[in-house]
């Protein structure tokens, strides 16, 4: 009997058993996705119905919460990734590892088959048992939910999608670590190689925004990090998207369309990656030669690819290294000692990796020709950034190309906890679009001028308010983010700022009021809530409050009265807070301005408000601490230090009503926050604390500074 | 017909292959024979597609061989080291081939090695060396191809399974044509299965010819002259390759044929004349010492 004559059960036979003995780790994950989809969806929808009876759940919240326990396990949720990296590497490397083996290349290939019939085989092993482990412990998983009715259209479709993701990230991280077999001629080798796949992007992304960082004086240290061509990354990345979606989403219609925006993205990067991956793979495969089997790296550009890469990516970590070691001592001196560190490192790091390709210590200075190109890219590296080549601190775009601005606000009004993470859904980033663009760059322009001289102050040692010092974000017309640090300088370019600040624009995408659809939603449904207006000097609250009422009449008043005119010199009165306290906790602190009439008249509305205005009849004693005693720091010039050795606070006690009435009128609240004001026009050399009458306030004392220019005679002969 | 043209091959600094040309023609056993690195098992690298030469031709029936699957189904290797899968037992790898060659004889196989005492349900790994060749080659039999390539196969078989083997390839050449292509550093493990004989040294082929040409063109002569007249006499005119007294005994290597020196040793009226037979070591001495080899390494090897 020939094999023309064999049945098709018997090479269906056979080709189980080849797939046993050649894709072996195949018998390895099984369980591992079984464990996670099968029991982890048991699991999590029984802890759910246990949770439910504890603690007395609607059938409708349980419905919710087991629906989302299945998500988590199938849908977008899933961690199951982990596993798809870890088996697509596993098939590669034993799928292809023959190539590392020069009887096992004599086995393959000695057979009738071409090369590209050969990888082609080897593809399709590992494609059809991962796509079948994965499908099939997955839709026993489905089975199981749907009988405990923890399935429904949008886990289907995410389940679904999840698939189709997961299959993108296998063809990633398969071709990565394929590429890898194939540039290399050992396994140790192939899988530092695969790391090195995996995470090269993210390193070198990383090591380009450190080094923003420390040499550029306008980089935006909150701008997003994104890496491209990074599969781990970006998966990573989409997970952290992906949070914003809460699990009631999961009921409503827009589910799949809002994690898919989360997501797509990053897939179309990953997809990419793997595509790159194997036209690299079905080049390299074509290159590679039999005898190559059993050399560390046999294609020398690779080669010199690797260490050259290898080295600078060391020789740069370690000026950023010595950056930190120094970053609180920083001057610019230390630029010179960082550059040779960074040669060193390159050195050395050279040494090490011809060691670890050749496998022996003697050869550690073989190769000295890509050590010095190493050498000179890490200098280089260096040179850009020193001498900013690349014109990062002086980049302001054309008008003509700018789609929209932002000025960035990190502050938040409000903060959500639903009772299993922290919510966040407001960021200028997103909600605020300033067309005013010629405005905007004018500040622009500006701004970065004054603070590449604040940061050069800075590296010099010396500390100087010189202006609001804001992130700012150009939306370009060909969808390209940029953003920038920049130092608005106090009292020179007002007019433009105005016109930008009291826009509707700026006042939407920056006050966190206007996007409180879900704090109002939640409000309605809020069973502990409080409503509290803090001043200086005492704080009433109630419980007898609308949420919604006061939201409407803050954000009138912030289109009404807001503007950087107005608010440049003055502090708030008092802010209101607003607290729920019941299953989900939200926190919101607004502060309030003198001209807010509409929530001031709500306040007065609810009883809880109060004057912030203090008269000398409210007074019995004033305090006034000088903390450098001796000095006049308003008089100081610039580098003029105060001797830490000196005597410390002076301490001056007065209840005389005539200095305690001159005092008053020289000192301003600094206990809210504005962002507009000029807090240089604030003394910082004293303190004041007004301490008043028990009838006045529920507080004993309130803290005030004095206004630059005002600090009374009196007060400065008591105190030095 | 395989056919090698001005072949060469190199790694890195090394040159494996160096214009190698040989005919292995059908029907005949061709060894290959050469010291470890003369490049005996590149050249069946080469020929069975695994490895493609840096310049040069070869051509197997006249078509060519690098990732030409119609053609190295017509060729079975088998490795110096050769390779299983994983755990597999004989039954499994034979079920392996049966996909591949679609000639391969599971019939015979289970014959060959209840022959040869091999267990085919026990796992190869547990095998012994000679153990594994013997299931080698019973694979490369079954596989039923044209071609067998054998990479140091004889090495490590005991003279019995050795003359068994010798034996199936014969029966195999008679019945279907087999033609097997035999490397190996050892001269006297060829000599009596090979029909031809490609000598390799450093990557180049020092010669290659049909044993029984090379003896018949050979001869090896021991005689006693009355005396050294009688014995120059006796020798003028022929090739003399090798020349060994001991006494009054000469030992004499003579390319020619049998005739030819026969009659020209009766001229010289020997005490003593016989023609002896030449062993295929004593054929290669004789030939490379000729042109400045110091074949004894082969030989020994």
């Amino acid at each position: 009997m020939t094999s023309a004559n064999l049945s098709l059960g018997e090479k269906t036979k056979n080709r189980r058993t080849y797939l046993n003995r050649t894709l072996w780790t195949s018998l390895v994950v099984t369980p591992f996705y079984a464990a996670y989809f099968i029991l982890g969806v048991i699991m999590m929808v029984s802890r759910s119905i246990n949770y439910a009876n504890v603690y007395h759940q609607t059938a409708e919240q349980l419905r919710i919460e087991k629906i989302s326990a299945v998500a988590n396990i199938v849908g977008f949720g899933s961690i199951a990734w982990i596993l798809v990296v870890g088996t697509a590497v596993m098939f590669a490397l034993q799928g292809f590892s023959y190539v590392f083996n020069v009887s096992q290349m004599d086995f393959y290939l000695s057979q009738p088959t071409t090369r590209a019939q050969r990888i082609k085989k080897n593809y399709l092993n590992a494609f059809g048992t991962f796509i079948s482990i994965y499908v099939l412990t997955e839709a026993i998983a489905l089975i199981i939910a749907a009988a405990m009715g923890a399935v429904n259209g949008n886990v289907l479709m995410s389940a679904l999608i999840e698939t189709v993701r997961s299959i993108i990230l296998f063809f990633a991280f398969y071709n990565m670590t394929v590429l890898a077999v194939m540039l290399s001629g050992s396994l140790p080798i192939a899988i530092l190689i695969t790391a090195g796949f995996t995470f090269l992007s993210v390193i070198i992304f990383g090591e380009i925004a450190l080094f923003k960082g420390i040499f550029y004086s306008t980089f935006y240290g909150e701008e997003p990090f994104r890496v491209y061509l990074s599969p781990i990354y970006d998966r990573i990345s989409a997970m952290s998207h992906l949070i914003t979606v809460t699990k009631d989403d999961l009921l409503k219609a827009g589910y799949i369309t809002k994690c898919i925006d989360c997501i797509i993205d990053k897939e179309i990067d990953i997809l990419i990656v793997g595509a790159l991956a194997f036209v690299a793979v079905l080049i390299f495969a074509k290159l590679r030669q039999a005898e190559m089997a059993g050399k560390s790296i046999p294609f020398r550009p690779f080669r010199w690819f690797i260490k050259i890469i290898s080295c600078a990516i060391v020789g740069v970590g370690s000026g950023y290294f010595v950056y930190i070691v120094y970053s609180s001592v920083w001057n610019a001196k230390l630029y010179v000692m960082m550059c040779a560190i960074m040669v060193i490192a390159t050195i050395f790091a050279g040494c090490i990796i011809e060691v670890i390709l050749e496998g022996n210590i003697r050869r550690m200075f073989k190769g000295m020709a890509q050590t010095i190109m190493a050498i000179a890219l890490v200098i280089l590296t260096f040179v850009i950034y020193k001498g900013d080549l690349l014109g990062f601190d002086s980049f302001v775009p054309s008008a003509e190309k700018v789609e929209s601005c932002a000025i960035l606000n990190g502050e938040r009004t409000f903060n959500f906890y639903n009772g299993f993470y922290s919510e966040s859904r407001f960021s200028s980033n997103e909600f605020m679009k300033l067309t005013d663009v010629e405005s905007f760059i004018e500040l622009a322009k500006v701004g970065m001028e004054t603070q590449k001289k604040t940061k050069d102050s800075e590296n010099r040692g010396l500390y100087i308010n010189s202006g609001y010092q804001v992130g700012i974000l150009y939306r370009m017309k060909n969808g390209k983010d940029i953003y920038r640090y920049i130092t608005i300088p106090y009292d020179t370019v007002d007019d433009s700022l105005d016109r930008i600040v009291s826009s509707k624009e700026y006042k939407i995408g920056n006050f966190e009021v206007f996007q409180d659809d879900y704090i109002r939603e939640n409000a309605l449904l809020a069973s502990n809530s409080t409503f509290r207006y803090v001043t200086p000097i005492e704080s009433k609250d109630t419980k007898n409050f609308d949420y919604a009422r006061f939201s409407d009449a803050y954000r009138q008043d912030i289109l009404d009265h807001y503007s950087f005119k107005d608010m440049k010199d003055k502090m708030p009165i008092g802010s209101v807070e607003y607290e729920v306290n019941d299953g989900n906790y939200v926190y919101g602190s607004f502060d309030v301005y003198d001209t807010y009439s509409n929530t001031i008249a709500l306040l007065k509305e609810y009883g809880i408000y109060s004057e912030t205005t203090l008269t000398i009849d409210d007074i019995r004693k004033i305090n006034v601490i000088n903390y450098y005693p001796g000095y006049d720091l308003e008089q100081m010039e610039d580098g003029e230090y105060i001797n830490i050795d000196a005597p410390q606070n002076k301490e001056m006690s007065y209840t005389d009503k005539d200095k305690m009435e001159e005092i008053l009128g020289a000192v301003i609240s600094t206990d809210f926050w504005n962002p507009w004001y000029n807090y240089n026009n604030n003394n910082q050399q004293y303190s004041v604390q007004i301490y008043t009458n028990d009838d006045r306030s529920k507080y004993d004392t309130a803290y005030y500074t004095f206004l630059k220019g005002k600090v009374p005679d009196f007060v400065v002969k008591d105190t030095n | 017909m395989i056919e090698l043209l001005d072949l060469s091959k190199d790694f890195d600094d090394v040159k494996a292959v160096n214009s190698v040309s040989l005919n292995v023609l059908d029907g005949e056993v061709f060894g290959l024979v050469g010291t470890n690195g003369a490049g005996k098992s590149t050249i069946l690298r080469i020929i069975s597609g695994v490895i493609k030469p840096d310049s040069g031709i070869v051509l197997v029936d006249k078509r060519p061989v690098y990732d030409n699957p119609e053609v190295k189904s017509d060729i079975f290797y088998i490795s110096d080291d050769q390779y299983f899968l994983p755990a597999a037992t004989p039954e499994e790898m034979a079920n392996y081939y049966e996909e591949i060659y679609k000639n391969f004889d599971k019939l015979r196989f289970h014959k060959l090695c209840t022959g040869f005492g091999l267990d085919t349900k026990r796992r190869i790994s547990t095998f012994s060396k000679g153990m594994k060749k013997q299931v080698s080659i019973i694979l490369g039999l079954c596989a039923g191809t044209k071609y067998l390539l054998c990479d140091e196969t004889f090495d490590g078989l005991d003279p019995v399974v050795r003359q068994g083997v010798k034996s199936l390839f014969a029966a195999d050449m008679s019945d279907r044509g087999l033609t097997p292509i035999i490397a190996s550093h050892n001269l006297r493990e060829l000599e009596d299965i090979c029909d031809h004989i490609g000598l390799l040294h450093q990557g180049g082929v020092i010669l290659s010819e049909d044993i029984e040409d090379m003896k018949l063109r050979m001869q090896k002569v021991q005689c006693v002259f009355q005396n050294e007249e009688d014995e120059k006499a006796a020798t003028e005119g022929l090739e003399v390759l090798l020349h060994e007294r001991r006494g009054r005994l000469s030992t004499y290597t003579i390319r020619g044929d049998r005739e030819e020196v026969e009659s020209a040793f009766k001229r010289g009226n020997p005490v003593f004349f016989e023609v002896l037979a030449l062993s295929l070591e004593e054929i290669f001495i004789s030939e490379t010492e000729v042109v400045g080899y110091d074949i004894r390494k082969f030989v020994l090897g």
